[in-house]
Order: structure tokens, then sequence, then C-alpha cells
């Protein structure tokens, strides 16, 4: 491999190359009910090619190393033509030559257990679920992944480093006369495999929610005070406001760079968000960026105000603004996009008590179920959520989901909890075609706002 | 390259899908051109059955060293799977034409980029203030299966897409546009965007509707949470499980008389078209919804097996949060296509007194969509006597599609391609909405 990649853009007139070669391993055993439904291996092999000239960029996926040359040749060409198709040309923010290798070592990789070990830890939970009250369905999932990675650009640079994650998710249906509830449920191994282990206690908390669920009244709809939960308050940061400050989003939309300028003012100064790929043992942890960059801790939101971006090279000396180390491909087959790595709420001053108790008539809403945003719109599902009358925490509610304007609801976020909480379990999805990424975290506190719109059945 | 001997060799039965695609896509931002995309990828997936356990595995590219993991793969899963209840495909269907591959190799880029110029240079004369996005491409997909069974199937597909969009004042959702066609479209959708133009005006100023029950019209582009919560409720897959809300209802009213959907997986013209599924199991025209009746399930191989029934073609590596080879197949729509009824769009506008034309929705996965709920977003228009009044924003439309779409109004008298199938508008009457 490593002779086809040696001077491999030397012989170019090119703006700017790089390309990214990938070997990819990932596991997966599946359960449906009692069944094993699926014990999959998969390997993916193959490249990426990024060229620059002329302002213009082209991008090429393919399978095979031998066939990387002809498709640089062939970016060239498609080039070549098009320069009456932009007004400005593309440039690239100035950034380091690095050389350097990066490898994963967890005390615990999955890569030490066996198939049979792995599909009986899945295998007990599933089983552990199936055994509970009114559970009607299980859907448990085991997944690893794990990708070694090499890439090179025009400019020099040399970066070995490999990605390594593995997971369960779950979701667990239960039935009770004619009401069916699902209670999703995920354990992370980023990276230690360990994390894995053990956490019966955990699911069967889960379940208890679940068939409390069932018994629990639909919300009406109508806007309400609420209190977040971490859980949920993550979600919200990542797919509200996060999306937002991904440079590639907002790059060619006027009407959001001007309301998304450095300096402006978007909440109150109890509000700080963060993006920080160096938080260990989280999902979005990582060295390198899939661009040769190194990752760096970003402020997005400091005290209310509009602090820093996410970026590619490309957006970073279009926004004239500093490199972030963000561009990220799931694999092979895709180009890198601008994605979070771990992004939070930091950690404010109340006490969950406090906050609940400062509303009259709103709801306390938990755990994110799904949501999806566009532009500044955003809609979440929740799993369950309560009832707060005077201050106090009353009967469960299900069957929520809120929706509302981003900008709005930021302003709206009036208390925030002491009780910064990541999740185990990220992942987002962006880009066309659409790029799962497992290895994205999200973390909050419990957040209150004074409004949000909730559509009840 | 894999042959069956060597299949054969390795395992008692075996099932081998491979596909090829090809891709050249110009995307543009903004009026200018963003990137250029182009792929080449060849893709496994390997099912297997031997002493009477099952296994699977997948792969991307084409070395010696992926086919060689493809069939490691395999032997380590197939020491743990179950016993497949159902048979490896034994058909045979050759669908390969050179007209298509030319289709797609001869249509040069320079053509997709002059049709784009041309669009865009329509557009920059009728409203330059536009944040015009669009973005055109070609691709080309080849399938193959072939399995111990002796099946041999294999089929290619050419497709052009062209998407126009708008992000709508303020900056937010978007208006959009979606062409697709298995040959090269050169006709200029004139009439598109002249409506498109007028429409974008009207989202100019917010208008709100009042909170409770109204008629709703659902644009083709929005229709497609009907469709998706209507395929969880018919797959074969839920029906053995026990969780869709349609087990043991064939022959009942589960929606409007005047609603028919059939799924079509052969229409010609569009590069959604298969002849078989992604089983090796021939695809044919179903009516799942006569006249508001349930006339239909989808089976794959499998659910099929369990619950003694035929396999209907319907076996598709495809979920609600995407496709490719690593998802497992499941049982859903190839192309559903809702029957045009009588009504023009502005006649059905011209039905509601106060009401919404939605041309979106959002969140609908959030939902308890296998169970028919739906409980999300909605992006459009605030109607009045008949007219437009101005875009919605932060309004909620809730209730179940078993419910709400006994209540159809009126069906519009054109299916349109959207991204799901193809469906005329719908304007059904008594919808929850969450306004004001």
């Amino acid at each position: 491999m490593k002779s086809v990649l040696k001077d491999f853009f030397s012989d170019d007139n090119l703006d700017y190359g790089d390309l990214r070669f990938e070997k990819n391993n990932q596991t997966e055993i599946r359960y449906e009910n009692q069944d094993l439904k699926e014990v999959k291996s998969s390997y993916r092999e193959g490249g990426h090619l990024r060229v620059y000239n002329q302002g213009v960029k082209a991008v090429n996926s393919f399978s095979q190393l031998k066939d990387a040359k002809k498709a640089k040749k062939e970016l060239a060409n498609s080039i070549s033509g098009t320069e009456e198709l932009i007004s400005e040309a593309a440039k690239l923010k100035e950034a380091e030559v690095i050389k350097d290798k990066h490898f994963i070592n967890p005390d615990t990789n999955p890569k030490n257990y066996s198939l049979e070990e792995k599909k009986e830890l899945v295998e007990n939970y599933n089983r552990l679920a199936l055994e509970q009250e009114h559970i009607i369905k299980t859907n448990f999932t085991y997944r690893d992944f794990y990708s070694r990675r090499i890439f090179i650009n025009s400019e020099g640079s040399e970066i070995e480093y490999d990605l390594l994650g593995s997971l369960i998710s779950g979701a667990v249906y239960a039935k009770k006369n004619d009401v069916v509830q699902v209670k999703r449920v995920s354990f992370g191994g980023f990276p230690e495999f360990d994390n894995l282990f053990n956490r019966e206690d955990d699911l069967l908390k889960e379940i208890d929610i679940l068939q409390q669920m069932l018994d629990a009244e639909p919300i009406k709809a109508g806007n309400y005070p609420v209190i977040i939960n971490q859980a949920l308050a993550s979600v919200f940061i990542h797919e509200a406001f996060g999306h937002l400050s991904e440079a590639d989003i907002v790059k060619n939309n006027p009407a959001f760079r001007d309301k998304l300028q450095a300096g402006t003012e978007l909440g109150s100064d109890i509000l700080t968000v963060v993006d920080d790929p160096g938080i260990k043992n989280t999902p979005g942890n990582y060295k390198y960026d899939d661009e040769g960059q190194p990752a760096q801790k970003t402020t997005l939101i400091d005290q209310g105000t509009l602090s820093g971006r996410l970026h590619s090279r490309e957006t970073a000396a279009d926004f004239n603004e500093p490199l972030s180390g963000n561009m990220r491909a799931v694999d092979c087959k895709y180009t890198p996009i601008i994605r979070m790595s771990n992004i939070y709420i930091a950690e404010g001053k109340s006490d969950v008590e406090e906050m609940i108790s400062s509303i009259d008539n709103g709801y306390y809403i938990c755990n994110g179920r799904g949501g999806q945003t566009t532009g500044d719109q955003f809609t979440f599902g929740a799993e369950y959520g309560y009832k707060i009358e005077n201050g106090q925490k009353k009967g469960m509610v299900r069957d929520i989901n809120l929706s509302g304007e981003l900008f709005a609801t930021l302003q709206r976020i009036s208390m925030i909890g002491n009780d910064l909480n990541f999740r185990e379990v990220g992942g987002c999805g962006k880009g066309n075609p659409m790029q799962l990424n497992i290895f994205s975290g999200m973390g909050a506190p419990h957040i209150k706002v004074d409004q949000v719109n909730i559509g009840g059945v | 390259m894999l042959d069956i001997n060597k299949l054969k060799k390795n395992f008692d039965e075996a099932e081998l899908l491979i596909k090829e695609t090809r891709e050249m896509k110009y995307d543009f931002e903004n009026w200018d051109l963003e990137d250029i995309t182009s792929n080449d990828l060849s893709e496994l997936s390997l099912r297997v059955k031997d002493n009477n356990k099952s296994g699977s595995s997948t792969a991307t590219g084409s070395s010696p060293e992926v086919l060689d993991n493809l069939i490691k793969g395999a032997k380590k899963s197939v020491q743990y799977g179950e016993p497949a209840n159902f048979n490896f495909s034994d058909k045979k269907i050759d669908a390969v034409d050179h007209a298509t591959e030319n289709r797609f190799s001869k249509t040069e880029s320079d053509e997709l980029i002059e049709y784009a110029q041309e669009i865009k240079n329509i557009f920059k004369e009728k409203k330059p203030d536009l944040t015009l996005n669009f973005s055109i491409s070609k691709n080309y997909e080849k399938t193959k299966i072939i399995t111990t069974n002796e099946a041999d199937l294999k089929e290619n597909k050419t497709g052009f897409t062209f998407i126009f969009s708008a992000p709508i004042p303020g900056g937010g959702s978007e208006l959009y546009r979606f062409y697709e066609s298995d040959s090269f479209f050169r006709e200029i959708p004139e009439a598109d965007i002249n409506e498109f133009i007028e429409e974008y005006k009207m989202t100019e100023k917010v208008s709100k509707p009042k909170t409770g029950k109204m008629p709703v019209l659902f644009s083709p582009g929005s229709l497609y949470f009907f469709l998706v919560s209507l395929e969880t409720g018919v797959s074969g897959q839920n029906i053995y499980q026990g969780t869709s809300p349609l087990i043991d209802r064939l022959g009942e009213s589960i929606f409007s008389d005047k609603l028919t959907i059939t799924d079509k997986p052969r229409l010609e013209g569009t590069s959604y078209r298969k002849s078989f599924d992604d089983e090796g199991i021939p695809t044919s025209d179903k009516t799942i919804i006569n006249n508001g009746k349930l006339n239909n399930y989808l089976y794959d191989l499998e659910y099929a097996a369990r619950l003694d029934k035929e396999p209907t073609g319907n076996g598709l590596k495809k979920t609600l949060f995407g496709s490719g080879i690593d998802t497992p197949v499941n049982p859903a729509f190839v192309h559903p296509v809702i029957t045009p009824g009588g009504y023009s769009k502005s006649e059905l506008l011209a039905e509601i007194d106060e009401g919404i034309l939605v041309e979106n929705v959002i969140g609908f996965h959030s939902s308890n969509y296998t169970q028919g709920h739906f409980s999300v977003q909605a992006h459009g228009f605030h109607i009045k006597n008949g007219e437009i009044q101005g875009r919605l924003e932060d309004v909620m439309l809730a209730g179940n599609i078993y419910d709400d779409f006994k209540n159809i109004i009126g069906i519009g008298d054109k299916a349109i391609l959207s991204q799901m199938g193809s469906f005329p508008y719908l304007l059904v009457d008594k919808i929850s909405v969450t306004g004001e």
C-alpha cells in the first residue's frame, strides 16, 4: 500500500490533493425476540481522494488502490472547464505539515474477545428484557467497528490513525391492553469494551420506566415551560444548535451567516456550549480528523455569545476563523464533512429540585426518541415525562413531541443544572448521502426552557 | 472473482449479492458550483447456511483480500446463526442491457452542467435575490444475485436526478423540487419554476392557524410519513411479531374508500424500478389498499416462510434510517403509488376555508409510527378561504393515520414522483393542528 502512496501527488500541478485509504472491520450481532437474527462481520476496504484545482473541489471514492491514480487524473479532468461556474475560488486555510502515527490502545479491546463472548453478552441482556412483565418484543444489537486509516496530502502530511468503538443498543416494547410503548437502551464502549459488561441493573431500571409508561397519560398539546433532562438536553444542543455551528451548513446560506456572526448574542449569560474531541472515554474522542488536522476544543457559545465555529480547512479560510479539526468521514465510501466531536452545554448552578419547583404548570421531559431539524426549526420526541403542578413533580405522561425555533428557544433557557452528564452512546446523521457517525458524543446538565410547543396525540 | 463453485466448496448453501455503482454529481450552493463528486464502488453481501445454521457477511472492495475476508466472515458467523427457515431463490432473470449502461456512460458531464446552467439562468432572470441551491447527478447500478439453488439474476439501472431548493426567508427550512428519471431529461420545468417562485414569495410572511381540527392538504413530498407508517403496518415482519395494528384485518376498511395504494416495482421511467428484490425474488404489482380496504401484506423470504405465505418480492435492504449493503433485508415497498383522484391542486385548495397546506413534515420518526401515530412539525402554508396566507412556523400536526385518513375529502389528479414513491396531493379533513 505504501509503495502506491509514496510520491502519489508529486508529479501533479494540483492546487491541493489528499488521499485517505482505509481498512474497516465491523461485527454486528442482532437479536429480535428470542431469535438470533444476525451474526455478521463486514470488511470494507477503499479510499477517498480529494482534489482542489482552479478553486474547484472534486472528490472520488474508489474500491481499489490501484485505481487511485486513474481517479486522480479523472478528477483533474472533471474540474477543467468548470471555472466559470464559480464566482469565488475555494481556498484552504494554511495548516501544519504533520507526520505522525497515533493508535488507540484500550485496556479491553473488542478484538481480544471471541464472537461467542460477544454473542453471549448481548444474548443475556436480550433474555433479561424478555423475562420482564408486559414485554412483547425486543431488539438488541451489538456492534463494534475498527477503522485503520492512512492519510496523505500534497503538502507532505502523512498520518496513520485509527477509530475504535463498540456498543449495545436495544429497543424494548411493552404492551398492556391496547397500549404499546417502546424504550431504548444503550451501552457504549468508547473505547473500553468492558464498559458493556455487568449492566443488568441499568437495563432493569429502564424497563421499570417502560412498564410505568404503559399506565401514563398521553400528554396534552400546548405551549408550556419545561425542565429537560440531561439525555434530552444533549440531543437538543446537538441537533438544534450544534448543526448550525458546522460551517458547511451556514457557509452558503446568507441569512444564517448573517444571524450567526461571531459575537452575536444567542442566549443569556448562563449558557456556554463547547465542542471537545479531547474528552477521554467518549464517542467523539479523537486526535486527528480526516483532513489531517489535529482535534481541538472549540467554545461555540461563551456566556450567551457566539464565539466559535466548527471548520474544514476550506470553511476556516472562507470565514477567516481558526481551524478546528472537525472534518470526518464515516468510512471510505464518503467524503469528510464537518461534524461535531463531543458537544455539550457547560454546567450551570441550579439543583434540579429548584428548577422543578420554579414551574406552576408545565412538564419535566425525559430522554430523546429521535429528532429532526431543518434550519432553525426542530422537532424532538421524548420517551416520557412528568406533569409539574405548583412546583411538584406529578404523574407520568407519554407520547411527547416538542418543537420550536432554535433562536427563540435558546433565549428561553432560563436555568441550567449543576449536573452535566455525557451520553454513553451518541451518534449523528448528516450529509447527502447520509453518513451515520457513531463517533459523535453529546452531553448536558438539566435545563429549563420557559416555553416550548408540545404536540400531543 | 467469486464464483458459485467456490461458495459451494465452503458452505452447504449460499446467496451472493453484488452491487456495482458509479455516480457523477455536481452540487451548486447559493448559485455557485460547490463540489464535484464521483464514485466507483463495488459491494458484496453473502448469506450462507452450513450444518443447518445461517450466517452472513458483507464487504466493500474487490481485491483478493476483500473476497477472502467475505468468506472468512461468513464462516465465522455461520457457527452461531439460527437455522434458516427459508430457501434461497432459484429464479433466473437477465435484465441487463447495454442501452441502459450507455445512457449513463454516453451522457457527458457537459450536458449535465449545461442543463443546470440553463435552469440557473431562468432563476437568475426571474428571482435573482433567491439563495438558490441545486444539484444534478447521473448514477448507474448493476445488481447481480447468484445462489447455490441455481438462481442467477442480474439487472442494471441508470438514473438522473435534479433537485433545486431555496431556504425560506430567515434561513429556516427549504422549499424544494425533485426530479428523477431513467433517461436524461432535457425539458426545462418552467411551469414548476414559476409555481415555485410564487410559493416562495408567500414564505416571506408568517401566518399561523388557530389550534384545533381542520382540513390539511398534504403535498406529494410530505406524504412519506403516511406511507412509512403504513409500510410498518403491512410488513410481514411486524404481522409475525405482533406489533402491527393491521393483524387479521385483510378485507377491512381501514381508510377512506377514495384511497387506493399499489406497490408498482416495475414502473417504467424511474430508476427505482426493480425486476427482483434483494433476495432474488421477482417483483410484481400489488394493490395494498383497495378503495380503503386492506388488500395485501408485504413478505420477504423469512417472514413468508414463518407465516406460511409466498414471498411478494419485497425483501429489501432498506429501513427508515437508510439503505445499503450492510442493512438487513426487511419487507418494504419498492415504489408505492397512490391512485390519483379527480381534483387539481387549486380545486383542492379552494375546498379549504381554514386549514393548512403541508409541504414537508419533520420529526415523524420520533412518533410511535409503527402504531400509526404521528406528531410532527408541519412546514408549509396557512390557508384561508382557499388562499395562501403565509408560511407556517412552529405548527404541529398530531393524530393517527388509521383514524385520520378515513376523512379524505379529495385526491389530486396527478401522481407526482417523490422521494419514496409517486403520490398526488391529498386533502384530509379534521386533522389536529397545534398553532396559536
